[in-house]
């Protein structure tokens, strides 16, 4: 038992934590944003906070950040002064963050928040082996600017914009200039690899407007990497900015920049296509997910939905080994779906995440729903086989919810957390939770009676539990939280209880 | 909670006195209900004769400090409420007896009440209205009654001083103060930085108050001394019971894998090494508390400073001669596993089990300990189904926790529930 205090005059804490009141509310901020800290695995690695504390000067903010670890451990914070855009006409409501984990270093994304629009990127790398923050940087008329001045005039907007930035997983820093100007000769599409005293080790430039006879323009979306190379998606569109039904994955060389191969996805005449997972092994590149009958912005049609793919390449020429489909049809003898992807009395199936196990087995995480008006059911777990066929399918009943007078695409939905399917950790190679909320059916007083489903899958077995957070004397929330466990924040009605923030191991 | 407190005290009294090998008897708390009655009656009196004493020059004065008072009585409710003061008679007259030999050698007339609290750490508190604490943990440091006598001295000095009373009547002079009402205003005022000026003086305000506070410490000790000179008992305990509180922070032993295959290795359970393995943290390095200034915000002064004051007080001549009484003894030889049993009733399982598995690793065979380790379990295995846990056994902290505490922790949470009824099965009498 650590022993924490000396002999204890204990009163005077009590007196110590009496503030005066109205100081006290002059000097208390306000929260920004609490994000996770993930590793490549989706594991929580720790938490990222952000208060404002003060307002300094003319759109200018003292804040606070604070690093939690993984136990809810209080590592380090720091203050910084930050700029967020304030007119006549609109205020940024707050800054925003994003953040990705390279080994050591957390590179921070602050981006003032609009609501709906994001504006004025900037970052900063925390060194977590030294606890200390970067200054702000942007990337920027084409090169990397430290300590940029903000001056957040609308005239001065493109001064004070960034591009986007990120961390490739066992790459590094990479920015992605994702947008042509003609009117400022911004002409190039590119990807740019830079080491950490910001020296560009390598430029790959995937379009030139100026130079480019196609009528097709590329859109990119990162899916993976590791230090070998860097996997890319890209949904094809036209030169007034609407995407069409065509689609490629371009196979990067993470080494040099160099285009390995770009593969284009087949059929595209007659399907639509969403890589759901991509996974890199030792010698083999996995794209896995889902097709639909084609549309005209090539979105997957929810409504005729037709089934899962799997494409594999070979890593070191991205040559293309395995194509496979596996229609809803096929795993009808286990599932009483239709060829559209329509369970009965629930809805189509949308798919949230194929993952790939160390024997090839791949398990996919499924929910039905439906566009309009806008309701979520039931959930559906799928084992298949390395030969990519049907092996079990789980299912996981749960309250119907409904949003009425509501239509969106699944893609929307999913954007705007309407599922009830959560998140996923990976435990080891072979063994995932899975995560879900669910309202208990009948219950009058949804707020007091939320449940929280579990699924494991371990052993090849997936199995369900479902907590009950419901309790008669306080409100129960969850929080994600490292591997293996769930943060539980509960509120207790009683005057002056405090709240309980418990990280509880999840029984499996 | 009446259930669960009566349940264990059959429980352990039945264990305990049918064991023959073992001489402990634990603190029969038959009466505690009892207790707590008394006890909330004795104290709503008391608070209410506080209350209604209190005088301050203004009403805004009188109402901060009617509001503290307040806060620190509906407190001490909560502890008589959750059991946290043990009630038997022995001890009492006991501890009782050592107080007033403070006082009556000192010919201190006011009206004085000492308490025994359940808690498990090396601790003593005063509560301003004459009521001396003392936490059941500090039996485990403590040598003799000297020393025991040196902390109640300590305490006593506190109230003697009137240091509550004080520091409550100028916080509120404080709080409306014309310094602090102008202050507030000016800061109001400004257009920009307000929260950083505000922090900025209430930072101030509370370097003032704590330096204030340490002061005290050292006048608490000065008092404590001369009060304690007239018991005529061994001079060296203030400074050895100081020596003993500034190394107690360190866990004096440990537990490893070893331990834990020797201790639970038996019938159809078996430990594995998976159970034990953390995933590597992202964070290696943990910053302190940059807020506080460490000198600055102390509220006690190092013990080294105090051992010092004490010496040039009490002056040199130590003798060796300590006292320890059949009364002290008894207390001190129950105190480990009455400790046990202490967080036990405060539902501190995890580190009920925890110490319990530290002591039996030596003594396989010791019964009480056995019985302590199986009703603990119990209760793990309770919260561990109901998703409770960590209401009872504390979180892997990379900063404070030592590393055997964090694999105990880690241990317990990758348990099975199967897994944790087998290694109960096995500690069931």
């Amino acid at each position: 038992m650590k022993i924490k205090f000396l002999i204890l005059f204990c009163v005077f804490c009590f007196v110590g934590n009496a503030q005066i009141t109205n100081l006290n509310k002059l000097s208390s901020g306000r929260l920004y944003a609490s994000e996770d800290i993930k590793d490549a695995d989706n594991n929580i690695k720790g938490y990222f906070l952000l208060f404002e504390n003060d307002k300094v000067a003319k759109e200018t903010y003292q804040l606070e950040y604070v690093i939690l670890d993984e136990n809810l451990t209080k590592v380090t914070s720091g203050i910084l002064t930050e700029m967020k855009f304030e007119s006549f006409l609109v205020d940024a409501k707050k800054i925003d963050v994003a953040l990705w984990l390279d080994k050591t270093k957390l590179l921070i994304e602050f981006v003032d928040d609009f609501g709906e629009v994001k504006a004025y990127r900037r970052y900063r790398i925390l060194d977590v082996a030294t606890n200390k923050l970067s200054e702000p940087f942007i990337f920027n008329k084409n090169a990397i600017q430290k300590n940029p001045a903000f001056d957040r005039k609308m005239s001065n907007y493109k001064e004070n914009e960034s591009d986007f930035m990120s961390f490739y997983e066992g790459v590094g820093l990479i920015v992605h200039s994702k947008f042509t100007d003609k009117k400022e000769k911004v002409t190039e599409k590119f990807l740019a690899h830079y080491d950490s005293d910001f020296k560009q080790v390598w430029k790959f430039i995937y379009e030139d407007i100026e130079n480019t006879e196609s009528k097709r323009f590329k859109n990119l979306e990162y899916l993976k990497s590791d230090k070998d190379v860097i996997v890319m998606f890209n949904h094809c569109g036209k030169k007034n900015g609407t995407y069409v039904n065509d689609f490629t994955s371009l196979f990067i060389d993470a080494q040099t920049g160099k285009l390995i191969k770009e593969f284009n996805f087949p059929l595209t005449d007659k399907y639509a296509y969403k890589v759901v997972d991509c996974k890199i092994t030792e010698d083999k590149i996995y794209l896995l997910g889902n097709y639909s009958a084609k549309s005209e912005y090539g979105n997957t049609n929810d409504t005729n939905n037709l089934g899962l793919f799997k494409f594999v390449f070979d890593k070191k020429t991205a040559k293309q080994d395995v194509n496979k489909y596996l229609s809803w049809k096929e795993i009808s003898a286990k599932l009483d779906v239709n060829e559209k992807g329509y369970i009965k009395k629930e809805g189509y199936l949308f798919i949230h995440n194929m993952l790939l196990l160390e024997d090839d087995k791949i398990v996919v995480v499924a929910e039905t729903f439906i566009q309009s008006p806008i309701t979520t059911n039931n959930m559906y777990f799928f084992e298949l086989t390395p030969k990519f066929t049907i092996n079990q399918v789980f299912e996981v009943t749960k309250f119907r919810n409904k949003f009425p007078n509501s239509l969106a695409h699944s893609n929307d939905i999913k954007k705007y957390g309407l599922f009830d399917f959560k998140n996923y950790q990976k435990l080891s190679d072979d063994e995932y939770l899975f995560y879900l909320s669910d309202n208990e059916k009948k219950s009058k007083n949804r707020k007091k009676s939320l449940l929280y489903g579990i699924v494991s899958y371990s052993d090849g077995q997936f199995k369900r539990q479902t907590l009950d957070l419901k309790t008669e004397t306080s409100s129960i929330y969850t929080m994600n939280a490292k591997k293996g466990y769930l943060v539980l924040i509960e509120d207790f009605d009683e005057k002056n209880k405090p709240t309980e923030i418990r990280l509880e191991k999840i029984n499996y | 909670m009446k259930n669960r407190f009566l349940f264990t005290v059959i429980f352990f009294v039945s264990v305990f006195f049918a064991n023959a090998q073992s001489e402990f008897k634990p603190i029969d708390t038959s009466s505690s209900a009892l207790c707590r009655v008394n006890l909330a009656e004795e104290y709503k009196g008391k608070f209410t004769l506080i209350n209604k004493n209190i005088v301050s020059s203004t009403s805004a004065q009188k109402s901060i400090i009617k509001g503290i008072y307040n806060e620190i009585q509906e407190s001490f409710f909560d502890k008589i409420n959750q059991n946290n003061f043990i009630c038997e008679d022995n001890l009492y007259t006991y501890l009782n007896g050592l107080l007033q030999e403070v006082l009556v050698k000192n010919s201190i007339k006011e009206n004085y009440r000492i308490l025994l609290s359940k808690d498990g750490d090396a601790n003593a508190y005063n509560t301003g209205d004459g009521t001396v604490v003392i936490h059941y943990g500090l039996f485990l440091t403590l040598e003799n009654e000297d020393e025991l006598v040196f902390v109640i001295a300590h305490e006593i000095g506190h109230q003697f001083l009137n240091h509550v009373k004080s520091e409550i009547e100028s916080f509120a002079k404080l709080s409306t103060s014309e310094q602090v009402i102008n202050k507030t205003k000016e800061i109001r005022s400004k257009k920009y930085g307000k929260a950083t000026m505000a922090g900025d003086f209430l930072k101030n305000i509370q370097y003032q108050n704590y330096a204030k506070r340490r002061k005290k410490e050292f006048a608490a000790d000065s008092i404590a001394v001369a009060f304690y000179r007239k018991t005529l008992r061994n001079p060296k305990a203030g400074v050895t019971i100081l020596e003993k509180l500034d190394s107690s922070d360190s866990e004096k032993d440990s537990l490893t894998f070893d331990d834990y295959k020797l201790i639970l290795n038996k019938n159809d359970f078996k430990v594995r090494k998976s159970w034990f393995e953390v995933e590597e943290s992202l964070f290696k390095k943990y910053d302190n508390e940059k807020r506080i200034i460490v000198d600055s915000l102390k509220t006690h002064p190092d013990c080294i400073s105090r051992i010092n004051m004490i010496r040039k007080y009490a002056g040199s001549n130590f003798t060796e001669k300590t006292t320890i009484s059949k009364d002290f003894l008894s207390i001190k030889q129950a105190s480990t596993y009455q400790n046990l049993i202490n967080l036990y009733d405060q539902e501190f399982y995890g580190i009920s089990f925890y110490e319990a598995l530290k002591l039996y690793k030596k003594d396989a065979e010791n019964v009480v300990l056995k019985n302590i380790i199986y009703v603990n379990l119990s209760k793990i295995l309770e919260a561990k189904t109901a998703y409770i846990i960590n209401r009872y056994v504390p979180k892997v902290d990379n900063k404070k926790n030592s590393e055997s505490l964090n694999r105990f922790i880690t241990f317990i949470n990758n348990l099975k529930t199967s897994d944790l009824q087998l290694i109960i099965n096995n500690f069931k009498s």
